[in-house]
């Protein structure tokens, strides 16, 4: 996605900042040696900077905006850098971060007043690709202030303390299996726990977008879409990387939190009426909130991880980890050393979990994949013999939605390393035959 | 009247040498000082991926992510019905009486039993004895 193409250029036409940049200042708690600086462009991506760069972003801004004098903006940001870290630097240093360090990243122009080069989406590893945005930024913002009351410390306490004793009771003394039985033997129960499980996964991004207006940063968009093989909801709590680290594990975990005060309705409901569904539905519940906090995929169980040692991208760790451990090399890159003492071994802990946790579970599926397909298959045929009347119908069709799914996302995620592997294996192919010639 | 003081050349090369050697050393500060484009490599910032929370939807019906969720089970082992069961009878053949028993065990109760977690794993089955066969 390329930045607007309008700089705030002085009168010399040097570098600027590109319009719409923002200094937003420290990015607190981090797991960095340097605490590092953020920035924040004008599409809403956030950039880490060193100290150096940042004041020198900073001396940028100021200097484009005072601009009364004919001296070039790199000089004076040279005299303005030179006392403040002490060192001598000269405009031609500050053309050169410009042009190599900060047009690059899209913070600013480059050092002869020009557009910075166009930006490529980025990719993170694992990244949740296949989505849409349903509700806008300023539909989220609304709907994230009516609940972000739901915060306050009283309330946690006493939400947290209301959904563990009504999981103890529920564990302790009720049926659930027969309450399953029962929704099983009903189309319209099954209809009816579906639904909840998907109000229960609005909610729960709606928890997200609350602790962010909580917090005091703005929510992003709110959507839907297929994360490798299950369907989902997600928000863009981008902005949360403004927030300190509590505020950041807070917007984190009040996904989750939701998921706890919907059981917590539910349990009350069961209480009032007895209706045996609703245990399946606190079920669901339950699985979603134990699903959510597991660490190895990007759930929320991720970034609490990610948050709490301070570092954004966990994933990006995984091959200097495995070279220093496996391959015993040294961390050329850098990326390593640049990490505190605690961070590299919570993040060094984390890599040697992922890698086996991550091969079983694709290996469980490779080797699952065509019983899956034939049971699936099985299934939906059941399912549809059985439907009689236009409930049983409608449920036969959601739930054979619900594993269709799964195989649909496993399809779309393999499809593009597949295709990547065959277009590798052709250029091979092509290379080797025209040497032959 | 007495003539202005000259310091002895000697005197004077010295004062000289001193001067060039704190000029020099100041240089030297100045020019160890200046920043070098190699250190300037080193630096880079980069742009933080996006943060995208979600909420997997999952029931107990399928899960494919999730383990030992989605069993059906009851909160107590039963054994239920019996009953001797027959074919139709026919012109020509053999007719064998069956004594069937159908047991269903439902595995560790409550919620844990629900998701699999528990020590009895539920079954079920029927199983038949023949009892008498006739020849017709």
């Amino acid at each position: 996605m390329s930045l607007p193409s309008a700089p705030r250029t002085g009168r010399t036409g040097g570098p600027s900042l590109v319009a719409g940049t923002e200094l937003v200042g420290e990015f607190e708690g981090s797991g960095y040696r340097e605490p590092p600086q953020l920035v924040c462009r004008p599409d809403g991506q956030l950039v880490r900077l060193p100290a150096l760069l940042y004041q020198l972003v900073r001396s940028l801004e100021r200097h484009t905006v005072e601009d009364r004098n004919d001296e070039p903006v790199t000089e004076r940001v040279a005299a303005d850098l030179s006392r403040e870290t002490g060192r001598c630097f000269t405009a031609d240093h500050i053309t050169f971060l410009i042009d190599r360090k900060l047009a690059p990243l899209g913070v600013t122009t480059r050092a002869d007043g020009s557009p910075p080069p166009p930006q490529t989406r980025s990719d993170p590893f694992l990244a949740f690709r296949f989505r849409l945005a349903v509700l806008p930024e300023h539909l989220t913002w609304f709907l994230s202030g009516l609940f972000a009351w739901l915060f306050r410390p009283v309330l946690v306490i006493l939400g947290v303390c209301a959904f563990l004793a009504g999981e103890t009771w529920l564990l302790t003394t009720q049926d659930t299996a027969a309450a399953l039985r029962s929704v099983f033997s009903s189309p319209a129960l099954i209809l009816l726990v579906i639904g909840l499980a998907i109000a229960s996964c609005a909610f729960h991004e709606l928890g997200h977008g609350a602790a962010c207006r909580y917090g005091g940063v703005r929510p992003g968009a709110m959507g839907c879409g297929i994360y490798l093989v299950w369907p989902a909801f997600y928000t863009d709590i981008t902005n949360s990387y403004r927030l300190s680290r509590a505020g950041r594990i807070r917007a984190d975990l009040g996904g989750v939190y939701f998921n706890a005060l919907f059981a917590v309705g539910l349990l009350g409901c069961y209480a009032l009426t007895g209706f045996q569904p609703l245990l399946v539905a606190i079920l669901s519940v339950n699985l979603e909130i134990i699903q959510q906090l597991l660490p190895t995929l990007r759930f929320d169980g991720y970034y609490i991880v990610a948050d709490l040692v301070g570092i954004p991208d966990l994933f990006k760790y995984i091959a200097p980890i495995l070279r220093r451990v496996l391959l015993r090399r040294r961390d050329e890159d850098g990326l390593l050393d640049a990490l505190k003492r605690r961070p590299q071994l919570v993040v060094a802990c984390w890599v040697l979990f992922l890698i086996p946790t991550l091969a079983l579970q694709l290996g469980l599926v490779a080797v699952n994949l065509p019983q899956l397909l034939q049971s699936d298959w099985r299934r939906a045929g059941v399912l549809l013999a059985h439907a009689d009347g236009a409930v049983a119908l409608a449920a036969a069709w959601l739930q054979i939605l619900l594993l269709a799914l799964p195989l649909a996302g496993l399809a779309l995620a393999l499809g593009r390393p597949g295709w990547l592997l065959l277009r590798a294996g052709w250029r091979r192919l092509r290379l080797r035959v025209s040497s032959r010639r | 009247m007495r003539r202005p003081y000259r310091a002895p050349a000697k005197n004077l090369r010295i004062a000289e040498r001193a001067f060039r050697v704190r000029k020099n050393r100041v240089k030297g500060i100045a020019m160890e000082n200046v920043i070098s484009f190699e250190e300037l490599d080193l630096i880079s910032g980069e742009v933080l991926p996006e943060r995208t929370v979600m909420g997997i939807v999952a029931t107990p019906f399928n899960n494919p992510g999730g383990d030992g969720a989605g069993a059906a089970s009851s909160s107590s082992a039963a054994a239920t019905g019996g009953g001797v069961f027959a074919p139709a009878p026919s012109d020509h053949g053999t007719t064998a009486l069956s004594a069937c028993q159908a047991i269903d065990h439902q595995g560790t109760p409550g919620l844990l039993g629900s998701l699999g977690l528990g020590s009895q794993n539920p079954a079920g089955g029927v199983t038949c004895v023949p009892a008498a066969i006739s020849s017709h």
